[in-house]
Parts: C-alpha cells; sequence; structure tokens
C-alpha cells in the first residue's frame, strides 16, 4: 500500500476535520453518520477515480450504507476507511474490495462504540463537568467557558488524532489498537478518578435531606442531624444507590426520573424531605 | 422581540448536531450562561445552567436514543428560573420535566431527519456528493430551526408572563416539594455515571471517595481529582489493571 498513495496529507487532514464537524449534523434513525461518510468521501472518490463516474457513483452508494459509532475514539474507523477506499481504488484486484469495506466498517462500529461512549461520556466529560461546574456554580461564568474550552479542546484532538492513526494504520489499526493493552490502562486509570470522584460528588451535589422534626414532651426529635450522626449524606447515597438500581433493572431513564421526582415531591409536601 | 429572537438563534444552535455547537449552546452550563446574557444576568444564569447540568452528569445519547433532552433542560429550565425568579432547587424541579417535553421533540427531529438519506440515495446513485454534502450540512439544520428554534421563540416572546403568574399561584406545600425535589434529582445524574462506571473492583474507591467526603466534609473536586490520578498512576504502576485482565 505504501508506495500506492494518491491522497496526500493534506486531503487526509481536511476528511478528519470534515468528519469532525459534521458526522451530526444531519443525524437520523434511518442511517445516522452515513451521510456524512459519504460527504466526506466524496472529495477523495473525485481524487481516486479521475474521469471515471462509475466508480464515484458506486463508492458513494457503497458509503451511504448504515454507519454509526462514537464519533471522537470511533474516528478511527472513517480514518482506516479513507485508507482501505485508497488502497481498493490503487489496486482493485489487491485483497481489498468494496464489500470488505463495509464489512470491516460493520464489525468495528459497534463495539468502538461501546468504548468510546464509555471513555467519554462516562468518565472523561463528568470529571471535566464535575469540577468546572463547581466553579460556575459559585456563580463563576469562566467556569462554564473552562468547561467549554477543555471539552472541545479534547474531542476535536481525539477526534483528529484517532483519525490520523486510522488512515496510517489501514486494516491492521484496529486489531493493534483493541490489543495493545491502551484502551484497558486508560479505562481503568479513568475508572479509578471517576468512581473515586463519583463519591465525593454524591455529598457535594444532592442535597437531600431529612428535614423532619418531632416535638416531645422534654426534647425535639431531629431526624436529619440524627441520621448524619450515623451516616452523614445518608439519603444522597440511599436514593442514588436506588435510582443505579432501578437501571440495573433495565428500567428506563424516564421512569426512575419520575420516581426520584414523586418522592421528592411528597416527601418535600409532607415536610420529610428537603 | 428582540430578547425573543435571540432566545430562537440561541436554541438554533443548542439544536444543531456536533461537536462545534454541543459543547458551546448544548450543554445546560452554557446555555444558562447564553440565556442569562439575553435577559441581562449571565452570572445567574450560569449558575442556574449549572445547577441543572447536575442531573445530567451522566448524561448519553447512544444511537440517537435520549434519555431526557438535555438541550431544552438546560435552555428553557434557565429561562423559566430567571422569569419565574425561582430558587436553585425550584429551578431543577422545573426543568427535568421540561426535558421530558424536549425529548418528543428530539425523536420527531430524529424521526423527520430519515427523510434526508432516502433523497441521498438518489443523488449517490448519481454520483452527486456535492449535493450529498449540502443536505448533510444544512438538511439536519433546517430541521432545527422549525422543531426547536420556532417554539422556543414562541416561549420566549408570550411565556415569561404565564410562568410568573403560574409560580405565584404556587402553594407553599407545592413549593416546598418542588424544592425537595430539586435536591434530589442530582442523584439521577449520579446514577447514571455509577451505571457506566460500575465496576466490582472499582468499588472501593467510590466507596473511599464518598466515605472522605462526607466524614470530613471536603468536597473540592479538583482535589479528589488530585488523589484519584494520583491512586490511579500508583495502582496500575502496581499491576492492578494486569491483575484485573487475569480475573477476567
Amino acid at each position: 500500500m505504501a508506495d500506492n498513495k494518491v491522497l496526500t496529507k493534506k486531503d487526509v487532514q481536511k476528511a478528519a476535520l470534515f468528519w469532525h464537524a459534521t458526522s451530526h449534523m444531519t443525524y437520523n434513525y434511518q442511517r445516522l453518520q452515513a451521510g456524512s461518510m459519504t460527504a466526506m468521501m466524496g472529495p477523495l472518490f473525485e481524487k481516486l477515480y479521475p474521469n471515471n463516474p462509475e466508480k464515484i457513483k458506486e463508492g458513494c452508494e457503497r458509503q451511504m450504507l448504515y454507519f454509526n459509532t462514537e464519533p471522537r475514539w470511533g474516528a478511527i474507523i472513517p480514518g482506516m476507511t479513507v485508507a482501505l477506499e485508497e488502497a481498493y481504488a490503487m489496486d482493485p484486484e489487491g485483497g481489498v474490495d468494496g464489500s470488505l469495506i463495509t464489512e470491516i466498517k460493520t464489525a468495528l462500529m459497534g463495539p468502538l462504540a461501546g468504548i468510546g461512549d464509555t471513555v467519554w461520556a462516562g468518565l472523561m466529560k463528568p470529571i471535566i463537568l464535575s469540577i468546572t461546574l463547581a466553579w460556575a456554580m459559585q456563580g463563576y461564568v469562566m467556569g462554564a467557558w473552562a468547561y467549554w474550552l477543555i471539552t472541545f479542546g479534547l474531542d476535536m484532538g481525539i477526534t483528529y488524532y484517532m483519525f490520523m492513526r486510522g488512515y496510517k494504520l489501514g486494516t491492521d489499526s484496529v486489531d493493534r489498537f483493541l490489543e495493545g493493552g491502551f484502551v484497558k490502562t486508560v479505562t481503568t486509570a479513568i475508572g479509578i478518578v471517576g468512581m473515586f470522584c463519583l463519591g465525593a460528588m454524591i455529598v457535594k451535589y444532592v442535597g437531600i435531606s431529612a428535614v423532619l422534626q418531632i416535638e416531645m414532651t422534654t426534647t425535639t426529635l431531629d431526624f436529619g442531624s440524627i441520621m448524619n450522626k450515623i451516616i452523614p449524606s445518608f439519603l444522597p447515597l440511599v436514593f442514588t444507590l436506588l435510582a443505579y438500581w432501578m437501571q440495573v433493572k433495565g428500567k428506563k431513564v424516564t421512569t426512575v426520573l419520575l420516581v426520584l421526582f414523586a418522592i421528592g415531591f411528597i416527601g418535600g409536601a409532607i415536610g420529610f424531605l428537603g | 422581540m428582540v430578547q425573543a429572537l435571540l432566545m430562537a438563534l440561541v436554541a438554533l444552535l443548542n439544536g444543531i448536531q456536533g461537536p462545534w455547537h454541543w459543547y458551546m449552546f448544548r450543554e445546560p452550563v452554557m446555555a444558562g450562561f447564553w440565556v442569562g446574557l439575553i435577559y441581562g444576568d449571565p452570572v445567574q444564569g450560569t449558575i442556574i445552567g449549572a445547577t441543572i447540568n447536575v442531573s445530567y452528569m451522566g448524561w448519553i445519547s447512544a444511537g440517537g436514543a435520549n434519555a431526557s433532552d438535555l438541550y431544552w433542560a438546560g435552555l428553557l429550565g434557565t429561562f423559566v428560573a430567571i422569569k419565574g425568579g425561582m430558587s436553585l432547587d425550584t429551578a431543577v424541579a422545573f426543568a427535568v420535566p421540561i426535558g421530558l417535553l424536549g425529548n418528543y421533540v428530539h425523536v420527531a427531529y430524529m424521526t423527520l431527519a430519515s427523510v434526508w438519506p432516502t433523497r441521498m440515495d438518489v443523488l449517490a446513485a448519481k454520483g452527486e456528493w456535492k449535493k450529498i454534502r449540502m443536505i448533510q450540512i444544512i438538511g439536519g439544520p433546517s430541521f432545527v430551526l422549525v422543531l426547536r428554534a420556532l417554539p422556543v421563540f414562541l416561549i420566549a416572546l408570550y411565556g415569561g408572563d404565564l410562568i410568573q403568574t403560574f409560580i405565584d399561584a404556587l402553594p407553599v406545600w407545592a413549593m416546598n416539594g418542588l424544592a425537595a425535589t430539586g435536591k434530589m434529582l442530582p442523584a439521577l445524574g449520579m446514577s447514571m455515571l455509577l451505571k457506566f462506571m460500575y465496576k466490582k473492583e472499582l468499588l472501593p474507591f467510590f466507596v473511599l471517595g464518598f466515605a472522605v467526603a462526607a466524614y470530613t466534609g471536603l468536597t473540592d473536586l479538583l482535589m479528589f481529582a488530585c488523589i484519584g490520578i494520583c491512586l490511579a498512576f500508583i495502582l496500575i504502576k502496581l499491576g492492578f489493571s494486569r491483575e484485573e485482565k487475569g480475573v477476567e
């Protein structure tokens, strides 16, 4: 493949930036990110198949097939697609063909979506949020902008890096990436930081507590302070675990939301919680 | 009128999908900032947006399925809170149901936008990728304009006074209920995160974080992040993740 390249580094960079900006722009239930893939490949097809409109049509139709992955870590797939399409165009008899491209994309998009979502939406973004939101809640507008700067920078950096890596490594890329232990180490490291912070976040952000007080003849029974003496932040922990348990049991987030809403509203209205 | 138009503009930018918009306009803390800016108090807007944001900490849209709509919870949640002069806890209790409403808008968008690939297929068969690119860039946003910007414009134009009247009419017990709900709902965000991150071997770190914060009262998360990073670094050096591989 190495001596068979017509695409310059600039072409690939442009494709990477196009993917970054438009992967979700016309997101829809029918084909999800396929439109962005096709539009991204368009100019590259033009270069790979000069004066061969038949091949361009074929390529566009191939890329219009269902595609959906996590756009940042998963950017390794569109990057690899560019490399595969290039290899196919340069040497149609050389092992890579149209159906192989589709098969590889389809095989990888699921696992990478899983890894990508866990690392990005489940770990990286919440950790950034947990720190910057604390600033914003104290009235520092810069906290909101710090959130934007960090997440946008990371988003673009990861997408670009993974895309270029996907292109460079071509077919081997994802195997090597997944087997290298890199993902495992990163996920474990962020998992430790995430779980540690999450424990503290429950104390910081979930403010629900018992406010019920019962007037006795000699003293006032204050449930909130009694509970706080046994385990501080006990109710926040209990309700978080309840919500977690419901989700593990397969309840939809909407259902969990309504249950929490109902408990909070009734508890607050009758003076138990506050 | 000008404010309503600006709200519509922010709603458009808030609804368009992509990393250029997600972080600057969609995340409730930033949506709150913009709404605050439009109504003359960006600091209050940021505080409200950030408070709402906590309940959406573990929010994710996998394969286009929204759990609850982050977009409108931040945008309209802040609007309602500012217009109704609410406390922060009450604002959260209002924002989350608005998010549920916004969820229908999201489903409508994802369904309607499904007409575009059909058109793209026709173009692909002709090899007209430039037109596909055009649709990819303006197709989705044009629906956002109709489904998100237009309703927000109308709400911003006519809704402000209604909200005020409604809030003033609420009895004390209902306000207490809503305030408690607002303190309760962040548990949802935490539970979504827990579901994401939970691994048996990571459980001690969760307990450790909770215990330290609960018993010492220290809740500066930057401090927890620093300690967490050091813990992770040391443990991985000691072979924590290798050991984990052996267990599987």
